[in-house]
């Protein structure tokens, strides 16, 4: 067998000590010296000498028997004994390094381990707080806004901070305009949920805790919508869902407002109703269909949107008279007729499609035929077939000439 | 005045000595002692206290190997053996014994009034 072949040898290699016992050693020289201490003495008495003296006169010659004893056990295992007791340190000592060794990476394991748990710990209090409701716990900085806060300049403010790296200084000013913005500048509306969103966001991925406070104001505001005060105005609440529908849309949460208006239809359809402008969106892109007819009003909607295909397709000036009630600017000249051609093509396109969607396949016909009699326009007519077979219009800004 | 027939050994002969009286066949250390001492005419007598140590020394190193069997007497006994490393051990030692010799002879036949032959 290999094992028998191999062993000893590897053994031997590895411990090279003498088979024998160090008793069996004593034993073994011992022996060999009496017997040749026997046969000194039976040498003597074969020249007549009588056994006493033969073996006093041999002990004599042969000197000190427990001397040479010893000599011969040293030589045998005396230097096998040194290689053995080196051995035996080296093996002691690679143990205690390796012992060393592996109590240490033990350590460190122990210590990443930990690490690792409070980072987990972390990351679910982190998620724990998005989700239940997080208390406002945001690192805070002394800012105060100026005695006549302009909106726009703290906005602009904000996206220099955050651009210097001033994340704490950025986000003071992200949460003033939040919430102070509209009551200095009602035409922050837009900018505030879409613009300035996007730069919040840009800021909460350099700054973490920025993403958090986004994510309190979220919570507060479905908060507000689901259980409102009992003295809270419907138009405060409705601004409630509008703030909320525009966080969820930065961050790419547009189920959520599905879900909020999906418990907004079960348990308050009269407010749903009033917030259905700020849901329809998401609503449309997640073909909740049924859901927007319900709401959507079509026979008080649409026919005001074929006055306005017909106030487009008559020209620009009767389009800019009945969409404005001044006389326009250059710009709004330039710009508007397009814009606004846009977005009626898209109204009645988004009317069709929900009334297709919603399985009325005959009225939504209908209604694309009319819409198609006020405006012989070939995109318009693209977009109400479409919306026909299911594909619901995507408002699209015109790039400017 | 030199003693007869116990003439000391000159320094490291003795392992030269027991290798040889090994050339013969397998020996245990009173016949090595034995062998020694009628092959040198009686002249050389090997003390235990020597001979012992040198035969396990030359075990250690592998010039000699033992093993144990019965005596002419019927006694356990145990024998030791030439081996090929010591059959080659034994030729180099000869053969620096053969120069020391000669080289000594040298010396004791020269003139030393006349400085060296």
């Amino acid at each position: 067998m290999i094992r028998n072949a191999l062993w000893p040898r590897l053994s031997g290699w590895f411990w090279p000590s003498d088979s024998r016992s160090p008793q069996q050693i004593a034993a073994e020289v011992r022996e060999e010296l009496e017997f040749h201490f026997s046969l000194l003495v039976a040498e003597l008495e074969s020249t007549g000498m009588a056994p006493e003296a033969a073996h006093e006169q041999a002990a004599k010659k042969f000197g000190d028997l427990d001397q040479y004893a010893k000599q011969c056990e040293r030589i045998d295992s005396g230097d096998r004994v040194i290689i053995r007791r080196v051995l035996s340190v080296a093996c002691l000592l690679l143990l205690a390094t390796c012992g060393a060794m592996g109590y240490r990476l033990w350590q460190n394991q122990r210590v990443m381990a930990e690490m690792q748990t409070q980072l987990l710990m972390a990351n679910t209090s982190n998620s724990q707080l998005s989700s239940n409701g997080p208390s406002e716990t945001t690192p805070s900085v002394s800012w105060t806004p100026p005695e006549q806060p302009n909106p726009t300049a703290i906005h602009r403010e904000m996206q220099d901070d955050t651009r210097a790296r001033r994340y704490a200084l950025a986000l003071a000013k992200a949460e003033w305009y939040w919430k102070h913005a509209l009551e200095y500048d009602d035409a922050q509306t837009g900018v505030r949920l879409s613009f300035f969103l996007s730069d919040w966001k840009k800021l909460a991925v350099l700054y973490p805790p920025a993403l958090d406070r986004l994510r309190q104001i979220q919570e507060q505001n479905r908060a507000a919508i689901l259980s409102p005060e009992k003295d809270s105005l419907s138009i405060i609440r409705s601004q409630s869902f509008f703030d909320y529908a525009g966080i969820c849309e930065s961050l790419d949460q547009q189920e959520r407002v599905v879900e909020l208006f999906a418990k907004l239809d079960q348990q308050d359809p009269a407010f749903a109703k009033v917030v259905y402008v700020y849901a329809e969106g998401a609503l449309l892109k997640a073909k909740k269909y049924e859901l927007c007819e319900k709401y959507l009003d079509v026979d008080d909607k649409f026919p005001r949107q074929l006055v306005e295909l017909r106030v487009v397709a008559a020209g620009d000036e009767a389009m800019l008279k009945h969409f404005l009630r001044s006389e326009p600017t250059a710009q709004q000249r330039s710009s508007l007729p397009r814009l606004m051609a846009s977005r009626v093509r898209h109204d009645a396109a988004k009317t069709v499609a929900i009334i297709a969607g919603a399985g009325q396949e005959a009225k939504a016909l209908e209604l694309a035929d009319r819409a198609k009699a006020e405006w012989d326009d070939a995109e318009l007519a693209g977009m109400l077939d479409a919306a026909l077979n299911g594909v619901p219009p995507v408002f699209k800004v015109p790039p400017p000439r | 005045m030199a003693r007869q027939p116990d003439t000391p050994l000159l320094q490291g002969s003795l392992d030269m000595l027991v290798l040889k009286s090994l050339m013969g066949g397998t020996k245990h250390g009173y016949a090595v002692a034995r062998y020694i001492h009628v092959a040198s005419g009686e002249a050389l007598q090997i003390e235990e206290g020597s001979l012992y140590p040198a035969l396990h020394r030359l075990e250690r190193r592998g010039w000699i190997e033992s093993e144990w069997g019965v005596s002419e007497t019927n006694r356990k006994a145990k024998f030791y053996r030439l081996t090929r490393q010591g059959r080659g051990q034994l030729k180099v030692e000869s053969a620096a014994w053969a120069s020391a010799i000669a080289a000594v002879t040298r010396v004791l036949s020269a003139d030393p009034q006349g400085g060296a032959p």
